[in-house]
């Protein structure tokens, strides 16, 4: 045995960069398609004037819909920003989901809710609506208290309640930018053919913010926040927005997206049995799409942008990095018939199977590599070339395709003013490799772990609320 | 692996540097611009261009003159937007963007049109672009027509009303309903005689404007074979009409389709025509809710007559009539605090 151990090592040694190789190409690729179509998108908004759609009759209703659990310290500043978006149709939903700190009471006192009466279809299945409410003071705004049921279920109970054509759902600690929903809606005025659309998440740590509103963008000087918003502008940038021309998406973030509202209730809503709700939810509307022979573009435009605050500890940011792995297994295997099916055209040739391949898999990957690093060492074997091999491939690679999307981000967008914020991403984009990445490998083995076994909870996110930040404090 | 860490520093020393070079840039531009902003407003109380005005090229580059000029023009309406359309003429700025009209990039010339729009000129080359193979120039064009109603510029327009493109269509429809009365005559004159995709684009902008003169264009296409068609012109009837429309909308409680007979149960109700309160208690127990809510909504809208055959369903053998009239009935009579989705 001992005198194959070698052998399996060298093979090993070989599969491992090569696959890394052919994701990191794959990312190559996407990196090419987001480029292009990020300069596509800045000649189409160049110069634009939103008014328009501000005040247009015919632009169709949002309904943005924000379940709430538990949010007593943050409700109040969340819901003014909601209110304070620049669209003329605008009706904010509020769910709160059987909270037990008081949310519920204080968006009474603060918003001047009345209870009201209503005859609306109730076509989603949900917990038992205990009250509606609507504020004197905010006509637009309505309230839904309902027993706990979960995110998908508040979501279900949303939108059951709401009456506008499309609706955005974000999470109730997210900060989105005034003009961001006239920025969304766009597509859906382009094309018939959109199902949903995607917008930028970036990471608020270290910003200034004042009363539910972003001043002043900074990068923050903590390792974990400060490799998040490198992370999230390489997933936004370029991982999401590679897409659009490549077959689309198959991830919505929960946190800012906008859906046909008729299409998502006609797919039977949000499913309450996975932890990858948003995912399943997009895959579901886009197969409905193929087999129904109706809309099933799903976009993502990177300019209008949401803020919200990304983890700050690593036990935090190990469960939600751990659940998140754990919903793509899960989707994932709920929807293997699209695999290699051309019945659902480049979403099963070419989007699905990267990211059964490319996404679920890179961390076993990844950890085998680290694995046959620690053998040869070990053993004795190929000395510095496989660890050379395999951090080129994995490593290398990757960090020239991080600091593409920071270019990107700088001649394109220029958010992180100052050559010191300019500094603090170079740093964190660079010590990525070191150790974070890695910590991130073993948390999406046990999410995958923690599938195969049947894990099914949330775990708890703490938050502090990103009400008041003055930059820099984490 | 050279190459690796080549493209790496690359990448770094680029986005490194760009910060640098953009804040550069701003600040040497800065002063020439600031004094360009405080000339040109100042010009704009005049009746002429002033000599200082045309010595700005000289300060500012052919692409930094647009942008302040689009910039300031954008905060301007009436007079001052003239002055500034003259000024812009004076300096070239409008003769190089005319030139932009023409390029084969449909980029150049959609911020061509972008441009034009805001200085309301050229109306040749906008009707031209209306015409654009590209949807977003098209659509841009569009916009512009909103302040030359013309005869030519509104046919041109409802040509739109079918064009594949929805970012056309929506620009369109919403520039007709901002043309207000200019566009009412012969939009009517477009719902009686076209067929297709664009009678429905038509028809919305016919309930958007809602002018009296569209209902008998609308009433008309209560009969069309189509049920888009139909469901949106018993809307418009529902809008614009009286007591004397309501025989077609009565005549389409019976469609096939539930959108269609939501719609003219919505406009019975919002006429108020009493005498179809007993045509529309069967609807209650359609197989479709929206037509039930709607049926319920239009009795309740008819007052005492409409009330009394609601409480009568109360006790309807069907348990879906019977269920909307009971949640009808729970409304509390101030409207404002019924919220109807």
């Amino acid at each position: 045995m001992s005198g194959h151990v070698p052998g399996i090592l060298v093979i090993l040694g070989w599969i491992v960069p090569i696959y890394f190789l052919a994701v990191n190409t794959i990312y190559a690729g996407l990196l090419f398609s987001a480029s292009a179509e990020m300069w596509r998108h800045r000649q189409e908004v160049r110069g634009e004037r939103l008014w328009r759609v501000l005040s247009s009759p015919v632009a169709p209703g949002i309904s943005l819909l924000a379940p709430a659990f538990n949010e007593a310290a943050t409700i109040i500043t969340s819901v003014q920003a909601f209110l304070g978006l620049r669209y003329p149709n605008l009706e904010v939903v509020v769910v709160n989901d059987g909270s037990i700190d008081g949310t519920l009471d204080i968006l009474v006192r603060s918003f001047d809710l009345q209870p009201i009466h209503t005859i609306y279809w109730k076509r989603l299945s949900t917990q038992p609506v205990r009250g509606l409410y609507r504020s004197r003071r905010y006509p637009s705004l309505i309230v839904v208290d309902k027993v706990n049921g979960g995110k998908a279920d508040a979501l279900n109970a949303g939108l059951n309640l709401a009456s506008g054509e499309l609706v955005c759902t974000v999470d109730a600690d997210t900060l989105i930018e005034p003009d961001a929903l006239q920025r969304m809606v766009r597509p859906f005025l382009s094309s018939d053919d959109i199902l949903a659309v995607g917008g930028t998440i970036r990471v608020a740590n270290g910003s200034v913010i004042d009363d539910g509103y972003l001043l002043n963008c900074r990068v923050p000087h903590r390792l974990l926040p400060g490799v998040q918003v490198v992370e999230y502008l390489r997933a936004f940038l370029f991982g999401r927005l590679g897409w659009n021309k490549l077959g689309g998406n198959l991830i919505i973030s929960g946190a800012f997206g906008l859906f046909r509202r008729a299409a998502v209730i006609d797919t039977g809503g949000y499913s309450c049995d996975t932890v990858g709700e948003d995912m399943e939810l997009v895959l579901r509307l886009r197969r409905h799409g193929y087999e129904t022979g109706g809309p099933h573009r799903v976009d993502f435009i990177p300019d209008p942008v949401a803020w919200t605050e990304g983890p700050s500890t690593i036990r935090v940011l190990g469960r939600q990095r751990d659940r998140w792995h754990r919903g793509l297994a899960d989707v994932l295997w709920r929807h293997r018939r699209l695999f290699l099916n051309p019945r659902y055209g480049a979403m099963g040739l070419i989007v699905y199977p990267y990211f059964l391949l490319g996404e679920l898999v890179s961390p076993l990957a990844e950890g085998l590599g680290l694995a046959v690093i620690a053998a040869s060492v070990l053993f004795g074997i190929g000395g510095w070339t496989y660890v050379l091999l395999f951090f080129l491939s994995a490593y290398g690679y990757g960090l020239i395709l991080t600091t593409t999307t920071l270019v990107l981000e700088e001649v394109n967008y220029h958010r992180y003013e100052g050559a010191l914020n300019r500094l603090w991403l170079v740093l964190w984009a660079l010590t990525e490799n070191l150790g974070y990445r890695q910590l991130t490998v073993f948390w999406r083995m046990r999410g995958l772990v923690g599938w195969l076994r049947r894990r099914g909870d949330w775990g708890t996110m703490d938050r502090r609320g990103l009400a008041i930040s003055r930059g820099n404090d984490g | 692996m050279i190459l690796e860490a080549g493209l790496l520093l690359s990448g770094i020393a680029v986005f490194a540097l760009h910060g640098s070079w953009l804040w550069w840039y701003r600040h040497r531009t800065k002063e020439d611009l600031a004094a360009a902003r405080q000339a040109l407003t100042s010009s704009l109380q005049l009746s002429y261009v002033a000599p200082e005005i045309l010595r700005l090229p000289a300060a500012l580059s052919p692409r930094l003159a647009t942008r302040l000029l689009t910039e300031i023009a954008q905060s301007l309406d009436g007079v001052g937007r003239r002055q500034l359309t003259l000024v812009a003429r004076e300096l070239g700025v409008i003769r190089n963007v005319q030139k932009k009209a023409e390029s084969r990039f449909w980029w150049r010339r959609l911020e061509a049109a972008r441009v034009l729009t805001l200085f309301a000129v050229d109306d040749a080359v906008m009707l031209r672009l209306l015409r654009d193979r590209h949807p977003l120039v098209r659509a841009q064009a569009a916009e512009w027509a909103a302040n030359s109603p013309t005869l030519a510029v509104i046919e041109a327009l409802l040509e739109l009303l079918a064009d594949a493109e929805r970012v056309s269509r929506f620009t369109v429809q919403d520039t007709l309903v901002r043309m207000g009365r200019s566009a009412v005559e012969p939009l009517g004159a477009y719902i009686g005689s076209h067929e297709g995709p664009g009678v429905v684009a038509g028809l919305l902008v016919a309930s958007g404007l809602g002018d009296a003169r569209l209902l008998p264009a609308a009433l008309a296409r209560c009969r069309d074979a189509e049920p888009d068609v139909r469901a949106v012109a018993a809307r418009v009837v529902g809008r614009l009409g009286g007591h004397d429309s309501a025989e077609a909308l009565i005549g389409l409680l019976a469609d096939p389709a539930p959108e269609v007979r939501s719609q003219a149960a919505a406009g019975l109700g919002r006429i108020g025509h009493w005498p179809a309160g007993p045509l529309l208690v069967p609807l209650l127990r359609d197989s479709h809710w929206i037509v039930r809510r709607e049926a319920g909504m239009a009795l309740r809208a008819l007052g005492a007559p409409g009330i009394l055959l609601l409480r009568r369903s109360l006790t309807d053998r069907d348990r879906f009539a019977a269920d909307m009239a009971r949640q009808v009935l729970d409304l509390p009579e101030r409207y404002e605090q019924a919220m109807v989705i």
